[in-house]
């Protein structure tokens, strides 16, 4: 039998000893868990509040807070594991402060109406100018306003909200800045683009475009010339390290001409607006990103809601080089509420290809937001438990968050 | 049909045999890969897990090959192997360590998905002191350091 065991026991060597035990179970404290391990019970945390949890674990010695920065928990674990489940984040200004809550983001609710809950990240103890601001991989940029011996200067400063961290951007002297916020997919950056009307803001001479690499031991700005001079008006938005934005010549006709800048490769490309698809793009229209593609959603006029009833296109870039855009039209059904007399329906970005997700500019009691489905051309109301009790001013919603635990 | 019926023996550090049949064996995929490998012998030693865990990691991949065997009411007996594992995996630190340790040395992907799952629980609301006690871990920050990594996430402590 022994020998029969030793026979087996030269077949299958192929056991090799991975890790070094120590034969009493009592000491296996002293054998700390190896690092890979670690991550795996660091990646079984529960995605909600996970950056808290994380935190504390920073605290516990070197190497636990060294885990933390190491690529394959907060790349390939980490942002993996939340971008499969997006949040929805909403930005609520009270009195003096900016919450930030997140919930779980509804796929696809079928229930009408379905109920999600929010809960608190991190507050902003500012208050914030009315611009729009995107979220990047959990990154927001936000600008505020200081007001300083009569002197107002605005500020900014990269925010995220899941672990409270705010990082502040240096000073740009000029007035009437603008900035984006983007990030370059293949070369893994953050950066900021910037256009400053160097002189006159009131002739709109936006002539001065810079760029801020962020992540960098010293941020500074550097130049960057562009041979179209132009002015942006409206929103923007991001798609995979892609920015787009209307601009004119000016800053006060209706935009002439789509701006597309790389943040990978720091270049402009121009899009001219022409009669078919002005509509697409004029200031009516809400700029969204289409599964990857450019795409603008807008309401066909007469836009009459309070009678129940509202169509809107939804125009997608299918070919950039030859401005080919296809258009839809969907009508809306009923919402299913009595909506407040000034109340206005406003599109807030789609989720995948068939959901449309919109909200009212007056917080309504419960908070909403609407899901509507063009393949189904259904709509579901989504209460959002926990935002009313804030009492805020106004709340922004933003879609498609991914919770990001890493330090800028 | 005879395959099933097969036993192998593994061979813990302290050298002692546990007869289980072939299918049980084969939720070790370290030992799965081994038979497919065409290693024909029927004792394999297990040298890194000692008597107390190797059992008990036999206890728990037995219960989930019969489970898996059972045909029909298939969600009163997914709650029983959940009930089970819950148990099971009720013990003290240390164990659950040992656990780990040996799951992820012989690749029983769902003892081991457990009892991270069970640790990442346990020390998510602890506070460092706390989680570096249980894991026996040497403060390796400097008063200042500490106080610098402290401040950095501070937030996470306030309610």
């Amino acid at each position: 039998m022994k020998s029969q065991r030793q026979n087996d026991t030269e077949v299958c060597l192929t056991i090799t000893r991975l890790t070094k035990l120590s034969k009493n179970s009592t000491n296996v404290r002293e054998d700390l868990l190896p690092t890979d391990l670690l991550i795996e019970i660091f990646s079984r945390f529960p995605t909600k509040h996970i950056a808290k949890y994380i935190a504390t674990c920073r605290c516990v010695s070197k190497l636990w807070s060294s885990i933390f920065y190491r690529p394959e928990f907060t790349d390939v674990l980490f942002l993996t594991k939340s971008s499969a489940s997006p949040q929805l984040l909403f930005a609520c200004q009270t009195q003096s402060e900016l919450l930030f809550l997140s919930s779980p983001q509804p796929q696809d609710p079928v229930e009408n109406p379905s109920l999600v809950t929010a809960s608190c990240l991190t507050k902003v103890p500012v208050n914030f100018s009315n611009e729009s601001f995107s979220t990047i991989n959990g990154f927001l940029c936000l600008r505020y306003d200081i007001v300083k011996e009569r002197k107002s200067s605005k500020m900014q400063f990269i925010c995220n909200p899941s672990t409270g961290q705010r990082l502040p951007l240096p000073k740009m002297k000029t007035v009437g800045q603008k900035s984006y916020f983007g990030y370059d997919p293949i070369g893994k950056q953050y950066k900021l683009f910037s256009m400053t009307s160097s002189n006159d803001k009131y002739k709109g001479n936006w002539k001065e475009y810079r760029i801020l690499t962020l992540g960098t031991q010293k941020l500074s700005w550097r130049r960057k010339e562009c041979c179209v001079p132009h002015c942006p008006v409206h929103n923007e938005i991001c798609i995979n390290g892609l920015l787009y934005y209307r601009a004119n010549g000016d800053g006060f006709t209706k935009a002439t001409m789509i701006v597309c800048f790389d943040f990978r490769s720091e270049k402009f490309s121009f899009m001219k607006v022409t009669e078919n698809f002005s509509r697409a793009v004029d200031h009516k229209a809400t700029l969204i990103n289409y599964n990857g593609k450019l795409g603008s959603l807008r309401w066909e006029e007469p836009y009459s809601l309070s009678r129940g009833t509202g169509s809107f296109v939804l125009w997608v870039l299918q070919d950039a080089e030859k401005h080919k855009w296809s258009k839809h039209v969907y009508v809306l059904p009923p919402l299913g509420i009595e909506l407040a007399e000034m109340a206005e329906l406003y599109f807030v970005g789609v989720i995948g290809t068939d959901e449309i997700v919109l909200s009212l500019d007056i917080p309504a009691k419960p908070f909403y937001l609407f899901y509507y489905n063009i393949k189904r051309s259904s709509i579901v109301r989504v209460e959002i438990q926990g935002i009313q009790a804030l009492k805020g001013r106004s709340v922004r919603t933003l879609l498609n968050h991914v919770e990001n635990v890493n330090l800028m | 049909m005879s395959e099933s019926n097969k036993k192998i023996s593994l061979i813990s550090s302290e050298g002692e045999a546990f007869e289980v049949s072939e299918a049980v064996a084969r939720e070790f995929e370290i030992v799965a890969h081994m038979l497919e490998d065409g290693c024909s012998g029927s004792s394999i030693p297990i040298t890194t897990v000692d008597s107390n865990i190797l059992g008990k990691v036999i206890e728990y991949c037995t219960k989930h090959v019969e489970v898996g065997n059972v045909e029909g009411n298939s969600e009163k007996a997914e709650k029983d192997l959940e009930e089970f594992d819950k148990r099971f995996i009720a013990v003290e630190m240390n164990t659950l360590f040992s656990l780990i340790l040996a799951a992820n040395y012989l690749n029983v992907k769902g003892l081991l998905n457990i009892g991270c799952q069970k640790v990442a629980d346990t020390i998510k609301d602890m506070k460092p002191e706390e989680v570096r006690s249980i894991f026996n871990i040497e403060n390796d920050y400097t008063p200042a350091e500490e106080e610098v990594v402290r401040k950095e996430n501070e937030w996470a402590f306030q309610p």
